[in-house]
């Protein structure tokens, strides 16, 4: 749920009629090396591409249009050139040490690359669409792990970085967010916003084109290719489909490579823990590529060892990237500080209690006006600005406005210090913590290295080996016990 | 003639189904999924079989808590509990133990694998810190008893449940689910999906598992079985421990405030109550809500209420109140109005009281002052969680509206393809069911206006 | 009568028969009256925003989607429904021998008014055959013909498939469909969609029951169907059985309160100009909407709600959210002026509105590091 802060900045868009910015700093990637890549897809074919446009960053694009992709000669055709591309930019990012990052205009895209990539790496009729379908799976894969870099749609890299005065949903729309974020002059922005709407900015074009413009074309094409029609003229009719098509994808693909520029061009310093994620990103591609040259295949439905190993590392990603926009993003810290996953005040009456010759116990007390507070006793928080302090909460006392946290600290006494009263501080329970995954992973490898029966779908219950008479009241027996 | 026998008293029935748990250990059950509702005691069977484990069958025992805080309070009750017995607690190598459950002598601390004890003993953990046991560095156990057992997600007990032969999950189904942080797409159709609680889990992929219930609560009266069994529970029938009359609250001054109607209505009996506001649509933070809220506690303790349990009477004190919200947001507005001698009054989301009780509650009603009833809102969890937690009195103060607002509603409709669970519809009449209850039985005070 | 109420709130606008997509529209968003209005009198929101706001219809289908949809049928009904029978058979539901099939509109084929009345007469006799317990009642009936009423009228819905093994004591419904079916990726709107239509066919089938005296109807037709959708870049089917206890419970609900509805209308309509009618831009305009987020996804009138959400400043304009956390400033012109502090609060709920607003763009100020 989107909390004040973000409500607040809609309300200033709406007033203002155009958008502002929710972020201080880049928080994702633009990788000069990207591909922008738009397909559309044939209405009610899930798994096709009509016409696609690809290319890099502040370049025009290839295009590729089959006639009729439901035709799965020339669907393939198109699948193994855009395959081919991909290959390409994958083998050039891997002999770099880098990972390959696409950018699409929004969800609807990526969601249809999904389906594309599960259908396609199974493929057992032509092997440069299977290779295809795999290689797009590293993409589709990292796309729902929070702070991945491997697949930007343009709608969610502008949203983190700015808010709109309209619908989360209508965000969706790429024209919409565009129109908000560079309004057109002399427009009301309702106005600007319903005429981008009409534009198709996703997978698809729309009803109302394919009926009078698309369709016939298409069966124009079918009919003639059905009667036998020469290569000239199929060939023509063909054209006739791709002059329907590249204005639609061009539109798009002109889009997402505006919503780039935007974000190149907003002049924000890169969130600091930008590059963790890329060496993530990096070794993820490393270990993704090792895994298909070895003959590895991606599963549709995981069984549960796989499963704890992924939902581990989802899990891993979406604390650390909280963590990370938190401590690196100005708005996202004051996002925290407003819902109170932070706690921020002054420093009162810090001290050092001897508990032995040796042995000391550094306390102070943290003072906040927060008005929403989420810390309790006994949660461990560390400092925002050196996350070498860490503390663990003694005791919190709320009167009226004012909480007071006493706090003792468990680490960085030495290497940080005691803070001096009156000194300001903000303190979270998570920071990110980037080598957790590879602990966790390596820790999940030990445990999980034989199936417990609980969790083998195959296998049954074990037999009962030591079944004992029981006492006639083995309630009464402990009891007796206490 | 032959005379009919006498039906058991619930008591008998639940130190009876404690029994069959028991005896499954003995009989060697691979696996026991006992469902217990709210406060029959499941951390009490937890105790019973981690002591029976060690003390009578001579067996090592691993107890698996979902937080430290629970682990601590397992530790606390069985060292205080069976002082001639030693059990361990398994912490991290850093964490900071509160001084009471350190001073206890029959509790050791183990920060490492190679501090736990050898041969037949009672560990207790958290299932985080069980999950990083080195094999081979530790024993393996005979058996494994996971309190709490439905806010464990699936992909948590498979790190731990090869620690033991025998495994044995107690917990309220009725509870908020297991909470996951990330994306679940891929998995959201499998009902043995990592995300989902280890006890529905285990029985999807062995339908052979046993399976156990309470059938008494021991916290609620049977006037809150009444309200909470049909709408939470409808497959696990259960009474109350207590019989009518048995427990309630008395107040020794009359009053003439507005809340006061709520406190009598009480006295005479009613264990849930509902205060309600003139309709406002507020969000999420209410602050005439949570004045409101105050200004009960505060008279309660003015009219000098006290509780009464059998042959036992004790007057309301702070630490004896509890106040359950949805949302952290709320939890701040009701604690920066507590006077400071009120600020033993316990002040929590319902996710944190899970697990706890006081003998009087106080609820913001989670759809109280909402313009749409929303997924999270309609949990059925969340309202059981919140209805649940009281031994003697629970005060729902709401906004006017809810019953409006429930029959407004439109389901969002997000399905998962072939689960027949429908959490969103079970929630929405869940609360119907209660909120109808509470009418139709008389429970709602109208409050005119504000009262502070 | 009803007819002529209804007809006369209609005015010049024609009669639809609403199906099972118009008739679950009832029980979508039960706070907008507009739609419900729409819904009663039997007009789509498409036709009401063409022909009585003038606008352009931006609906309907695209026809690759409906040639793919028309095929992924045609490939699960060819050869006596082969391929649907094998569906049944893996999941266990029917046996090798449970296979006949009877297709509805091959016993009275034609699109006059009699045959459609021979199609509810032929699916009557084939359900009092099931429960008799005949033995040459069909396993699968595809395109029965069942009236569902809505305010006491009639409007025939054809479920696609009707499914019983011959130990089942009733039909239960099957709703066809060529979205693909991705488990958890599944579309989550598809899903809703198919659920909310699958809910009208219950519910024809429950009045079915009740009309021809068969029995329990919440006994022999529980709130569940199954969905047969499809398996991406194929045209092979799956089947995922559903229970629809919300989907049914929210339509029955919505069908139940339809008459005390219709009179809230016709009062309201009067109140505006005596006699007037729906076909006209002003009275449509005067039946209250609720316009929300997931309009959108069911609604041609989402542009025209839209503009009035806009003109009046509603705080639905920037998300749901914002409708309930703004409630105390009652529009966006309101909420900006306190946030502004250019307005008084006038309640204390406004204050602590303002307070709260204040507080977020001071940290919002503070984080961007400029006045705004």
């Amino acid at each position: 749920m989107a909390g004040e802060l973000d409500l607040v900045a809609r309300l200033l868009a709406y007033e203002g009629g155009r958008a502002v910015s929710i972020a201080t700093h880049r928080l994702m990637a633009i990788r000069p090396d990207a591909l922008v890549l738009c397909p559309l897809a044939m209405a009610g074919e899930d798994t096709t591409v009509h016409i696609v446009a690809v290319g890099a960053i502040g370049r025009p694009p290839e295009i590729y249009c089959v006639a009729d992709p439901r035709v799965r000669d020339e669907q393939y055709e198109l699948f193994a050139w855009l395959g081919a591309r991909i290959e390409r930019h994958f083998e050039t990012c891997r002999r770099a040490g880098e990972y390959p990052q696409i950018w699409v205009s929004s969800g609807a895209v990526a969601d249809h690359l999904d389906t594309l990539a599960d259908r396609q790496r199974y493929n057992r009729e032509n092997a440069a669409v299977k290779r295809f379908g795999e290689l797009l799976s590293y993409q589709t894969e990292r796309y729902p792990v929070d702070g991945q870099q491997a697949l930007i749609t343009a709608t969610g890299a502008l949203r983190m970085h700015w808010a709109t005065g309209q619908q989360p949903g209508e965000d969706e729309h790429l024209g919409t967010l565009l129109a908000w974020i560079e309004p057109p002059r002399n427009t009301n922005i309702l106005d600007a916003v319903a005429l981008a709407e009409r534009v198709p900015m996703g997978v698809k074009t729309d009803p109302e084109f394919d009926r009078d413009v698309l369709e016939p074309r298409v069966a124009a094409y079918n009919q003639a290719r059905r009667g036998g029609a020469r290569a000239v003229e199929l060939r023509q009719r063909a054209g006739l489909i791709q002059q329907a098509l590249e204005p639609v994808v061009r539109s798009i693909y002109d889009g997402t490579q505006r919503a780039i520029r935007i974000l190149s061009r907003m002049g924000l310093p890169e969130l600091p823990a930008l590059r963790n994620l890329e060496e993530r990103e990096r070794d993820e591609f490393e270990s993704f590529m090792a895994s298909r040259d070895a003959g590895y295949h991606l599963p549709l439905v995981d069984k549960p060892r796989p499963a704890a190993f992924k939902l581990t590392a989802r899990e891993d990603a979406a604390d650390n990237f909280e963590a990370a926009v938190l401590c690196g993003d100005g708005v996202g810290r004051a996002r925290a500080r407003l819902a109170g996953h932070t706690v921020y005040g002054q420093v009162e009456n810090p001290r050092r209690t001897r508990l032995s010759p040796h042995r000391f116990r550094y306390r102070f007390d943290l003072v906040s006006r927060q008005r929403v507070l989420r810390v309790r006793r006994r949660d461990e928080l560390a400092s925002l600005g050196d996350p070498r302090l860490r503390v663990t909460v003694a005791n919190v006392h709320r009167e009226g406005a004012v909480t007071r946290i006493s706090a003792i600290i468990t680490h960085g006494q030495q290497a940080v210090g005691l803070p001096a009263s009156g000194t300001t501080l903000e303190l979270a329970k998570t920071v990110p913590d980037w080598d957790r995954l590879i602990r966790t992973r390596k820790q999940l490898r030990q445990r999980l290295v034989a199936t417990p029966w609980t969790h083998d779908e195959q296998g049954t219950a074990p037999a009962v080996t030591r079944a004992r008479r029981p006492p006639r009241d083995p309630l009464a027996e402990v009891e007796a016990l206490r | 003639m032959t005379a009919r026998a006498a039906e058991p008293s619930p008591a008998a029935l639940a130190d009876e189904a404690v029994r069959e748990i028991l005896r499954t250990q003995w009989a060697g059950e691979p696996a026991v999924r006992l469902d217990s509702p709210p406060g029959a005691g499941k951390t009490r069977v937890v105790e019973y079989l981690a002591v029976q484990a060690l003390a009578r069958l001579g067996e090592r025992c691993m107890v698996v808590t979902q937080t430290n805080e629970q682990a601590f309070d397992v530790g606390r009750r069985l060292a205080q509990g069976f002082p001639n017995l030693p059990f361990a607690l398994f912490i991290r190598k850093d964490l900071v133990a509160p001084e009471d459950v350190t001073a206890l002598p029959n509790l050791q601390l183990a920060r490492a694998d190679g501090d736990l004890p050898a041969g037949p003993c009672v560990v207790i953990a958290n299932a985080w810190k069980w999950s990083w046991v080195v094999d081979g560095h530790v024993a393996p156990f005979d058996c494994q008893v996971i309190d709490e057992a439905y806010q464990l997600p699936d992909y948590r007990f498979h790190q731990i449940a090869g620690l033991a032969t025998r495994v044995v999950l107690v917990g309220d189904p009725g509870q908020i689910a297991p909470v996951v942080t990330c994306e679940i797409e891929r998995w959201k159709c499998d009902p043995t999906g990592p995300h989902v609680a280890c006890p529905r889990a285990l029985i999807e992929r062995h339908a052979g598992v046993r399976r156990l219930t309470l059938p008494v609560s021991r916290r609620l009266v049977s006037d809150t079985v009444d309200f909470i069994q049909p709408a939470f529970y409808p497959e696990l029938p259960f009474t109350a421990l207590s019989a009518q009359g048995e427990r309630g609250l008395r107040v020794r001054v009359g009053g003439a405030m507005p809340v006061d109607a709520a406190i009598d209505l009480a006295a005479r009996g009613a264990s849930l109550v509902e205060v309600e506001l003139p309709g406002l649509i507020t969000g999420e933070v209410d602050e005439q809500l949570a004045d409101t809220v105050v200004t009960l506690i505060v008279r309660l303790l003015q009219r000098r209420a006290e509780v009464y349990d059998g042959d036992t009477e004790r007057p309301i004190e702070a630490g004896m109140i509890g106040v359950v919200c949805a949302h952290v947001s709320q939890v701040n507005a009701i604690r920066e109005r507590l006077p400071l001698e009120l600020a033993d009054v316990l002040v929590e989301t319902a996710d944190r009281f899970q697990g706890l009780e006081r003998p009087v509650m106080l609820v913001h009603h989670p759809l109280s002052g909402r313009a749409d009833a929303s997924v999270f809102h309609l949990d059925a969890g969340r309202l059981c969680v919140m209805a649940s937690r009281h031994r003697v009195v629970c005060f729902l103060v709401s906004r006017a509206g809810i019953e409006d607002l429930l029959l407004r509603y439109a389901p969002s409709g997000d399905r998962v393809l072939g689960l027949d669970e429908d959490a969103e519809f079970n929630g929405w009449h869940a609360h119907l069911t209660v909120a109808r209850r509470l009418r139709e039985r008389e429970r709602v005070v109208r409050l005119a206006r504000m009262t502070a | 009568m009803i007819t002529a109420r209804l007809a006369r709130l209609r005015g010049s606008l024609l009669a639809e028969e609403p199906g099972a997509r118009g008739l679950e529209r009832v029980a979508r968003n039960p706070g907008c009256q507009r739609l419900r209005a729409l819904t009663m009198i039997g007009v789509t929101p498409a036709t009401a925003m063409k022909t009585v706001y003038k606008e352009p219809d931006r609906e309907g289908q695209s026809p690759f989607a409906l040639a793919a949809g028309n095929r992924f049928e045609r490939a699960v009904f060819e050869n006596g429904a082969a391929r649907l029978l094998e569906l049944y058979r893996s999941a266990g539901r029917l046996t090798t021998a449970e296979c006949k099939i009877v297709v509805v509109p091959e016993l009275a084929p034609g699109a006059t008014a009699a045959t459609m009345a021979r199609r509810r007469a032929e699916t009557e006799r084939l359900f009092q055959h099931k429960v008799r317990r005949d033995p040459r009642a069909p396993n699968i009936i595809v395109k029965a013909r069942i009236p569902v009423a809505l305010l006491g009228v009639p409007h025939d819905t054809e479920p696609d498939v009707l499914v019983a093994a011959d130990s089942d004591a009733f039909y239960g419904p099957v709703e066809v469909k060529s979205y693909p079916d991705r488990a958890g990726k599944t579309n989550a709107a598809d899903i809703r969609s198919a659920c909310r239509q699958a809910a009208v066919a219950v519910i024809g089938l429950r009045h079915a029951v009740e009309q021809l005296r068969l029995g329990d109807p919440r006994q022999l037709v529980p709130a569940a169907a199954d969905l047969v959708l499809r398996r991406p870049g194929s045209f092979r089917p799956t089947l995922r059985p559903m229970t629809l206890a919300g989907e049914v419970h929210s339509l029955e609900r919505a069908l139940d309160e339809a008459p005390r509805n219709l009179e809230e209308l016709e009062a309201l309509i009067d109140a505006i100009t005596p006699g007037a009618s729906l076909d006209e831009a002003e009275v449509l305009d005067a039946v209250p909407p609720n316009y929300v987020e997931a309009c959108r996804e069911h609604c041609a009138l989402a542009p025209k709600c839209k503009q009035a959400a806009a003109a009046c400043g509603d705080p639905v304009l920037i998300g749901s959210q914002a409708r309930e956390e703004l409630a105390a400033a009652g529009s966006l012109g309101r909420a900006v002026d306190l946030l502004r502090g250019r307005a008084q609060p006038r309640t204390a709920e406004e204050r602590a509105l303002q307070a709260r607003l204040q507080q977020s763009l001071g940290e919002y100020r503070q984080a961007v590091g400029h006045g705004r």
